[in-house]
């Protein structure tokens, strides 16, 4: 069960890096129609990060105790001090900037003039290198547990 | 550009989060270098990244409220390139903060 819980918390996280792709595809496009699909795209990505991180807290907060100690008894000790470590407070951040984008996206000046048009293609390339940041170190946490067990 | 009710909400909570994301840097070092404090956000809510995420939301929605309610004296343009510029400075600070101080701590 704690497998399916981590992969769904995985599995948001993709679904709002996805979503903030779409958002930042769409403010480029920069058509009538495009424009209207960017506060559904917003929307998206504020709920799928909001699931990520719920998702994402219970399982560390129930089951990482058992990989920490794993990790750092293993050859990969930076996996938890310094990964995770980053991740669990950064992952604040991402969720700010996500959180604010349909506070933008929805705002119609913001659609309708250019530096507005700068300003959400800015919070959603910054959200998406984020996202990417997160993803990369959960794959490198998860390789810290599997260093952690071959050296038993 | 003249600024409608919407736009303040953007400006408001744009800043806002600039804000709390460097906010939440200083919470992070604060908290690993101040036992007291890392004791007493244990205790608030169970668990110290619990209340951390707790401060980070109240911050956030507070301080948005808050700046949402200045009426913006400047071109709208202007206004929200500027805040493009500070959001961008705000995630490098942000995440320099954290990332740096477990990097060297």
């Amino acid at each position: 069960m704690k497998e399916v819980i981590l992969m769904t918390h995985v599995t948001f996280g993709v679904f709002g890096l996805l979503a903030t792709v779409w958002l930042f595809v769409e403010t480029l496009n920069g058509g009538e129609a495009a424009l209207r699909r960017v506060g559904m795209a917003s929307i998206a990505v504020a709920l799928f990060l909001w699931l990520s991180y719920v998702i994402g807290g219970y399982w560390y907060l129930n089951f990482y105790a058992a990989d920490k100690a794993l990790i750092l008894k293993g050859p990969w000790p930076f996996a938890h001090n310094l990964f995770m470590e980053t991740k669990e407070h950064l992952f604040f951040v991402l969720l700010l900037l996500g959180s604010f984008l349909p506070v933008a996206a929805l705002d119609p000046q913001v659609r309708s003039s250019r530096a507005g048009r700068s300003l959400l293609l800015v919070v959603a390339a910054l959200t998406a290198l984020l996202a990417l940041a997160m993803e990369g170190s959960g794959g490198l946490i998860g390789l810290g547990v599997k260093e952690g067990l071959l050296a038993r | 550009m003249t600024p409608q009710i919407r736009s303040r909400y953007t400006l408001g909570f744009g800043y806002a989060a600039a804000i709390t994301a460097v906010a939440s840097g200083l919470l992070t070092i604060a908290k690993e270098k101040y036992d007291p404090l890392l004791a007493w956000m244990k205790s608030f809510a169970g668990h110290h990244w619990i209340t951390h995420g707790i401060a980070v939301v109240l911050l956030f929605v507070i301080i948005g409220l808050v700046m949402s309610a200045r009426e913006p004296k400047g071109d709208l343009e202007v206004e929200f390139r500027r805040l493009a510029i500070l959001l961008i400075a705000a995630t490098v600070i942000g995440g320099a903060l954290v990332g740096l101080f477990y990097l060297f701590d």
